[in-house]
């Protein structure tokens, strides 16, 4: 079955084809839009649905309370709330669009100089235990655990996503809302997007409520009024307790220069007793506050649309790589496909190209 | 059929994380390169890129500056200007070809740009000493 495999492939891989971009053979779980130029997280979590209610929220709003309150109060309100919507829908593109920090794998040259520095006993008939190497940054001692899918030891704060299968800096949560991670890259405009989220929700609820004690006064009677509007208020007023919650947790986060990942797993609480501090606090509010926000916007390291080199695109089909390669792009193939993985294993004896091209020409809208 | 010297091997400088996660190289002189370059020119050569960095993500006003007003556009600034981070990246570039022509390839070495290799290494490739033409 193998030996097929390998025929089939080899005459294929001589020819002479057109220059890959690097995102065709990326091998965490993405999707990449335009050409390399938007990613996404394979599963797209409930990115539609955060679209959705925000969509219709501000629409509902537009179309019962605008007039009503244009009227009566003052006409600054649709501008107010148009902006805010404007402002929401890109912080939230952008977070979900963008690359979150995700760190390329290691060489096969990097990953076999690490693995002679560390394995001396030889025996490779097994996972080792996991391998972790100890730092000291700021007076502070930090672990550094080896990450065996990308086969390097992973840098400070940086921490494997198992949905994306991607290391990310400085991750701080994969976020379905988002349909993405939230990770050193993407990190500011997530916190803009739910403050920015929280002002219209708030917003929206304050003209609501407006609204309807208004036109309860006017004299119909308070149920009434709340008949003509459940859709909003219902919407609304969950979503201000949580999402207020969550910018204000946020807040305390960027103040104190943490992720979601080093509070929950409470890294610098002192938990063992002994005198922890966070090492890369700048120990000042305001400091702590325009390093996470206002700081230099790191480049993205995997570079998606650059070339392949023509001599590694052979490289990349060695044979450990090739396997996960093949299934992760058949899986790309199914793009919300039910059995992903059957269906997987049906397609991988065709070869590779030609669902690649397909994929491509579907996505490119 | 192609005119590169062979590869003899690869050394690699690892990241310094003592100051934090800032980009920064350990500046360590790797027992390999010992026959072939001098210790006080290629801990110069780390030390300038390790300066070059500090450089890129240094929190300036410039960069503050350039943050503020990202986030009141919405960061959509992002895609139509360079950042300062990108200009420096290819100062860095440019700074490693021309290292790359003076001194190490007459030497039969040849630095990578850390950014191919996901600023986590300096991958340094030694050729073998045949290969070198005089």
């Amino acid at each position: 079955m193998k030996n097929c495999e390998y025929q089939q492939i080899d005459p294929q891989r001589e020819e002479p084809r057109r220059p890959r971009r690097k995102w065709e053979v990326f091998p965490g779980k993405n999707r990449f839009y335009c050409d390399g130029r938007i990613i996404v997280a394979r599963q797209g979590g409930v990115l539609p649905l955060t679209l959705g209610l925000i969509l219709v929220t501000c629409g509902l709003f537009f179309v019962f309370d605008c007039p009503f309150l244009v009227k009566h109060l003052t006409s600054c309100i649709p501008f107010i709330g148009g902006g805010l919507f404007v402002f929401v829908v890109i912080t939230l593109l952008q977070t979900s669009f963008t690359d979150p920090g995700i760190l390329p794998r290691a060489t096969p040259d990097e990953a076999a100089e690490i693995e002679k520095q560390i394995d001396t006993t030889g025996n490779s008939s097994y996972r080792p235990p996991p391998r972790t190497k100890e730092v000291v940054i700021n007076q502070q001692v930090v672990k550094l655990k080896y990450c065996f899918t990308c086969k390097m030891f992973r840098p400070p704060r940086t921490s494997h996503c198992s949905l994306c299968d991607n290391c990310v800096e400085r991750f701080d949560h994969h976020c379905p809302w988002v349909g993405n991670c939230v990770g050193k890259r993407n990190y500011r405009f997530f916190y803009t997007f739910i403050v920015s989220l929280s002002f219209l929700t708030a917003f929206i609820f304050g003209c609501v409520t407006t609204h309807l004690s208004l036109r309860a006064q006017g004299g119909k009677g308070l149920v009434f009024a709340l008949q003509e509007s459940p859709v909003e208020l219902v919407i609304c007023f969950f979503s201000v307790w949580s999402i207020l919650g969550l910018s204000g947790f946020h807040t305390y986060l960027v103040a104190s220069n943490l992720t979601t990942n080093e509070d929950i797993k409470g890294s610098w609480s002192g938990k063992g007793g002994e005198d922890v501090t966070n090492p890369y606090s700048h120990k000042n509010i305001f400091i702590n506050c325009c390093a996470v926000l206002c700081g230099p916007m790191p480049p993205s390291l995997i570079d998606r649309r650059g070339f392949l080199p023509s001599d590694e695109s052979v490289q990349t089909a060695s044979v450990d790589i090739e396997l996960p390669t093949q299934a992760t792009k058949s899986e790309i193939n199914v793009v919300g496909g039910s059995s992903q993985l059957a269906f997987g294993l049906q397609e991988s004896p065709s070869p590779i190209p030609a669902p690649l091209n397909s994929h491509q020409t579907r996505s490119s809208a | 059929v192609r005119q590169q010297p062979a590869v003899a091997a690869k050394v690699f400088l690892q990241r310094d994380y003592t100051h934090g996660t800032m980009c920064q190289f350990q500046t360590k002189f790797p027992s390999e390169l010992e026959t072939r370059i001098d210790k006080q020119q290629f801990e110069e050569t780390v030390r300038t890129l390790n300066n070059l960095y500090t450089e890129a993500e240094k929190l300036g006003s410039q960069s503050l500056i350039e943050g503020c007003l990202a986030c009141l556009t919405a960061y959509t600034v992002f895609l139509c200007m360079e950042t300062h981070y990108e200009k420096v990246l290819k100062k860095i570039a440019k700074f490693i070809q021309e290292q790359n022509d003076k001194i190490y390839a007459p030497r039969g070495l040849l630095l990578t740009d850390p950014i191919e290799r996901g600023l986590r290494v300096i991958e340094v490739t030694i050729f073998e000493d045949r290969s070198l033409t005089r």
